[in-house]
């Protein structure tokens, strides 16, 4: 445990030191909303928020990404040169997603060379929650509002100072290489980042989440009725930490073109539809189980991992307001 | 609105949806139930009596329910021996009942399937906006026309908002800014899309099977992210929306993003006003505004070239 | 470069009406009329058929400027094809301007089949306007990334 300690008043120092690693992004906040910005020493860093609106895959995973390019000379693949990057302040569940999507994209078999390339220049300062939004649920899933696995540095933000606890080498390397802007942890520090983490769970919503209890067999009727109101927005999906499916795109124009990988989403009407026309998840029902599925029953068998870290963004921005966590509980009834 | 008067709207609504279930009317009732998060409501499919005393009405029945119509309509591929349309009764609002119209006359949802419930809407609140604690309703409702549905089948006694007068003021200023100063303004606000199809999923108007930016082989555009992407799909599905668009606003709600479709949305409700007196789903039986023509239709945007 | 004005000859894809602006074209072309070579024509049975999609992809893939050209109103080939075009592109022209896209960018005409001088001068018109803009193409992917 590599603790240090930083009064609230030198928290640019830090800024400017992380800024000699990279391209430093951060929470900042416009018009009310806390989006992951590139910042500057003079940037203001929002900490005190609940979540970013937009998940922190999209660091690693972007929305669109050239793979490669294609015309008469050939096949090319994209060389998508990433920066080396500091992401801070940011959450301990969109941490955690990295990791799991990470074994989605980086296995003993296959690495995918884009995910690879941004994780391996990417250098993580999370923040731990104190006051998690009403909608977070991460501790019932295992996660919790000071998980520190996934972050080189885990932070927490007190009344006049930050305290950082350093998880990997990586992350011992940057403190001892700056060791003059910290200090050392006062005893009532220690404690205050104990009690802000007991009080941020207390704040929780709590979720029985019952996996042995998911049926695995297809009750069509049950489905359909928790998907009923579903819009096939694709929104959930679009903003989960832990959603990874995409689709492969070829833009064609008159000298050849590009392929474009981007976000697909299995609550899409046309995601399973196959070449011949047919459609095996045509019914809302049919979607609605394949991502509880997947992320409950299938993850897990295939990585011991649920794919949910609890985050509430899919609760918050569903226009019909389906809740997930009413959906396991009637699905595990 | 008071507590009280709200809530014998309430009972009204739920004593209307009883008698449609106990005089065998109706297969659902589409209306709201409270959400899972505090100060919201959400659609809520009622398919029996014991689900109606779940029915509220409040100023968060934000959603167009509207949009769940065309495919609760839509025939199966492979209809059952006996298969009969649903009867479906549908809870609106002002700006609903019109969407609900519209697509009567698109051939979406037969007339003689639905019986419609207007309310009297005093505005609706965002969930984003009752997070912030405003008092304010959302725009649409502060620039609706017509708060509530005249011509419902069960029209739910109450007061409604009064209808506003200078509707379109944001857009004639927007208009008289500088071309490079509205482009600038208009990338600003649509880079902020993720392509997540929100916006046309709410939409009551897109029912299309096959969405124009799905096509595929040939495509007309990439689903990425990139900014000449969004703009397109952006400008193909709000025009698609010419003289249909009832600036109900359900795009605007459910975006994740907050970007405000309306300065778009709104622009082309007034064209169609204005160059063809076009006003959907107002007086019910008017003819689609792209679907007629008049001999004398505006012909301003003709290019004359000057012969040498 | 310094200044974003045209330095290449511009683009100009126009949608040619077959039984009346088409053959205004041919007849540009048969009675020897010079018009500017930057016209690239497609043609489609009836302006009514121009999707507004044919216009936005165009400019997408590189169109510096889009035409449209039918027939006169009350001369449709199909009556009234031209008719309910009229309308879709008063909208459309009005929308796109309300975005910022440049006026002179997307063209809408009539032009019958005995009008070559008029199909003529139309092109010049067209071109002449395009290449005075100051203005970068806005939806071509390359140019907004520059």
């Amino acid at each position: 445990m590599f603790q240090v300690a930083l009064d609230k008043v030198n928290i640019k120092k830090l800024i400017a030191a992380l800024l000699k690693e990279g391209v430093v992004k951060a929470p900042v906040e416009t018009d009310g909303v806390v989006e992951l910005a590139e910042i500057s020493e003079k940037s203001s860093v929002a900490f005190d928020y609940s979540n970013v609106k937009l998940p922190v895959k999209r660091e690693f995973f972007p929305q669109s990404e050239v793979i490669s390019r294609f015309g008469p000379d050939g096949v090319a693949p994209e060389k998508n040169g990433a920066k080396k990057t500091v992401l801070f302040a940011v959450r301990p569940c969109d941490v955690q997603s990295i990791a799991y999507i990470g074994k989605v994209f980086i296995d003993d078999q296959y690495q995918d060379p884009y995910f690879q390339d941004r994780r391996d220049k990417t250098f993580i300062v999370s923040l731990a929650c104190s006051s998690p939004a009403s909608t977070c649920f991460c501790e019932s899933l295992g996660q919790g509002p000071a998980r520190k696995s996934g972050s080189d540095i885990i932070s927490f933000k007190l009344t006049n100072s930050f305290v950082f606890e350093a998880v990997t080498p990586q992350g011992e390397a940057f403190v001892k290489k700056n060791k003059k802007l910290f200090r050392g942890p006062l005893p009532k520090e220690l404690s205050a980042i104990k009690k802000q983490e007991e009080d941020a769970i207390k704040k929780l919503s709590a979720v029985e989440v019952n996996m042995g209890a998911l049926k695995q067999d297809n009750d069509p009727a049950l489905w359909n009725a928790v998907a009923e109101t579903c819009l096939s927005c694709g929104a959930c999906t679009f903003l989960c930490p832990t959603c990874h499916c995409f689709d492969l795109f070829d833009e064609k124009h008159r000298d050849g073109g590009k392929r474009v990988r981007v976000h697909d989403a299995c609550m899409f009407e046309s995601f399973a539809k196959e070449a011949s026309g047919h459609n095996p998840r045509s019914q809302k029902g049919d979607r609605m189980r394949q991502r509880i599925m997947h992320k409950f029953s299938y993850a897990p068998d295939n990585f011991r991992l649920i794919f949910c870290v609890g985050c509430g963004r899919c609760i918050m921005n569903c226009p019909s307001n389906i809740d997930i966590r009413e959906t396991l509980a009637k699905v595990t009834a | 609105m008071r507590r009280n008067t709200m809530q014998n709207i309430e009972k009204k609504m739920r004593d209307a949806v009883k008698g449609l279930f106990n005089e065998k009317k109706v297969d659902m009732v589409i209306g709201f139930q409270n959400g899972s998060l505090p100060k919201t409501a959400r659609p809520y499919f009622v398919r029996s009596i014991g689900d109606v005393e779940n029915l509220v009405w409040n100023d968060r029945c934000t959603v167009n329910l509207a949009t769940f119509l065309p495919k609760l309509f839509e025939r199966p591929a492979r209809p059952k021996e006996g298969y009969k349309p649903p009867r479906i009764g549908v809870i609106v609002k002002g700006c609903d009942g019109r969407s609900v119209a519209g697509l009567i006359k698109e051939n979406q949802a037969p007339k003689d399937g639905l019986i419609i419930i207007g309310m009297p809407c005093s505005g609706m609140k965002s969930f984003a906006k009752s997070r912030k604690g405003s008092s304010e309703v959302n725009r649409a409702c502060s620039e609706c026309i017509s708060p509530a549905y005249q011509a419902a089948d069960i029209i739910i006694s109450g007061e409604s908002r009064k209808p506003a007068k200078a509707q379109y003021a944001r857009i004639k200023a927007f208009e008289a800014e500088s071309p490079e100063a509205r482009w600038k303004a208009f990338v600003e606000e649509i880079s902020k899309c993720i392509r997540c199809n929100a916006c046309r999923q709410a939409c009551p108007n897109c029912y299309c099977k096959v969405c124009f930016a799905d096509q595929r082989k040939p495509s007309w555009v990439s689903p990425s992210a990139e900014l000449s992407d969004i703009i397109v799909f952006h400008m193909g599905r709000i025009f698609h929306q010419a003289g249909r668009c009832v600036e109900c606003d359900a795009c605007v709600n459910a975006c994740p993003m907050g970007i405000d479709l309306r300065l778009f949305t709104q622009k082309l409700a007034l064209d169609a006003k204005d160059l063809f007196g076009c006003v959907p789903g107002i007086s019910g039986d008017e003819v689609p505004a792209l679907q007629t023509f008049k001999q004398d239709d505006s012909e301003c945007f003709i290019t004359d070239p000057e012969e040498k | 470069m310094a200044k974003a004005t045209i330095n290449r000859e511009p683009t100009i894809v126009a949608f040619l009406c077959n039984w009346c602006s088409y053959a205004g074209a041919d007849l540009a072309g048969v009675s020897r009329l010079q018009y500017p070579a930057n016209v690239r024509i497609v043609r489609v049975p009836c302006s009514g058929r121009v999707d507004p999609l044919y216009i936005i992809k165009a400019l997408q893939e590189g169109a510096d400027g889009v035409l449209v050209s039918g027939c006169h109103p009350g001369d449709c080939h199909y009556i009234s094809g031209n008719l309910v075009a009229r309308r879709k592109f008063a909208l459309l022209k009005s929308f796109l301007d309300y975005f910022g896209i440049e006026p002179e960018r997307v063209r809408f005409s009539w032009v019958s089949a005995s009008e070559g001088g008029r199909f003529a001068a139309l092109i010049e018109q067209v071109v002449a306007d395009v290449k005075k803009l100051k203005t970068k193409r806005k939806l071509v992917k390359e140019e907004i990334a520059a």
